[in-house]
């Protein structure tokens, strides 16, 4: 019984464990054939509710932008030219503990005629 | 009313952005709506202009075929430069005569044979939507896009036929992206005259037989769109097309130019 008591409260513990945060900015950019690579500088930041050590990595990299040791926020710029649809995960001892998109919108796509102009009414889209 | 469009407007263009396509290769389908609001001036008299509040895009594009909001085509050849297809359309001229009413207009007895009825209803002449097919080619680069075809009836509607040309060129500053264009049209006398003209059969005092002759039409729109996500943009469109001046003339054209605007949001599914 008395260990049941202690699963009932530990339990919503567990569940309502805070994650950490990874925020990226920009999150979208946009490509056409006049600038067919975004080259921004993204702004990368993460926070989390336990001092660790963390990692923030891109997905195609092997090794990390940057890594902290025994903190709970940090932020590091990546400047780089993209042109795909990328992630910034953020690790923790090698594990990936939150992940965020960066999407890339391609204003040309490799069929012109999904750019046709249609002599449709409004052909707004 | 007029001012509610107008705030519409001005929120769409602040909020900014469209061009058109989130574009996405990786399927063949494209699924598209627009919602928000637009008119469309109608040229004809004794018509309405033409409201938009949804805008549906539905393409398909497989590696020969494709289908575009109506337009059917077959792609003959494809390459880094161009793209040349075979393509097929209904003729768009036609959306104006879909928008017709009656006006009765009072006349002084002076001006009319005697005994002649003074009260006169002036009707615009139906037309058929002509089935069109043609050519097609498609060029882009970093100067721009264009797009030029040239159309025959097929249909035995109007027996003329049409060419094209249009120039567009896409700027982004961030998540906004504009897209100007500039565009002509050449109209053939048989096709200007079929839409525009009155026949000796459909004319009345108010409307005198009239034949219309060949003319370019002149227009330039602008697109803009302000991405919030790769499927999800606000968008704002505005139109302005300069009518032929033969066609302009004609009795049943009450504006010499054609004006539309739309703004709302664009959903790619």
């Amino acid at each position: 019984m008395r260990y049941l008591i202690v699963l009932l409260f530990t339990l919503p513990a567990l569940a309502d464990e805070p994650k950490p945060r990874l925020t990226v900015q920009p999150k979208l950019c946009i490509v056409d054939k006049r600038t067919p690579v975004c080259d921004v500088t993204f702004d990368v930041e993460w926070t989390s509710p336990v001092a660790g050590d963390y990692c923030v990595k891109r997905l195609d990299d092997d090794e990390p932008l940057r890594c902290w040791v025994e903190e709970d926020a940090g932020q590091v710029d990546d400047q780089r030219p993209v042109s795909k649809t990328f992630r910034y995960d953020l690790q923790e001892e090698g594990e990936t503990r939150v992940s965020t998109k960066v999407e890339i919108l391609k204003m040309d796509g490799e069929d012109r005629r999904r750019r046709r102009r249609t002599r449709h009414v409004w052909d707004v889209l | 009313m007029f001012v509610t469009r107008i705030a519409i407007l001005i929120v769409g263009l602040l909020c900014a952005y469209a061009p058109l396509a989130l574009a996405d290769d990786t399927s063949p389908w494209r699924l598209g709506i627009a919602v928000g609001y637009g008119e469309r001036s109608n040229p004809l008299v004794a018509a309405d202009d033409i409201s938009l509040l949804a805008d549906i895009d539905l393409a398909w594009f497989g590696k020969r075929f494709y289908f575009d909001n109506g337009d059917v085509g077959v792609t003959l050849m494809n390459n880094d430069k161009f793209t040349l297809s075979l393509a097929a359309r209904a003729n768009s001229d036609r959306v104006f005569f879909g928008r017709t009413n009656s006006r009765v207009v009072s006349l002084s007895p002076d001006a009319l044979p005697t005994g002649a009825p003074t009260n006169l209803q002036i009707t615009v002449p139906d037309r058929r939507y002509a089935i069109e097919a043609g050519l097609e080619l498609l060029a882009d680069g970093r100067w721009g896009r264009l797009q030029a075809s040239m159309h025959h009836d097929i249909s035995g509607t109007h027996d003329g036929f049409e060419l094209s040309a249009d120039y567009s060129v896409g700027r982004r500053f961030g998540r906004l992206y504009v897209e100007p264009s500039l565009g002509l049209n050449y109209k053939s006398k048989a096709l200007n005259n079929y839409y525009w003209g009155v026949a000796a059969g459909e004319a009345n005092p108010l409307l005198p037989a009239s034949v219309v002759g060949d003319g370019f039409n002149v227009r330039t729109s602008f697109r803009a769109g302000y991405y919030l996500s790769r499927r999800m943009a606000l968008v704002v469109s505005a139109h302005i097309e300069r009518i032929n001046s033969e066609a302009a003339a004609s009795v049943i054209v009450a504006e010499d130019t054609v004006k539309g605007y739309f703004a709302g949001l664009s959903m790619r599914l």
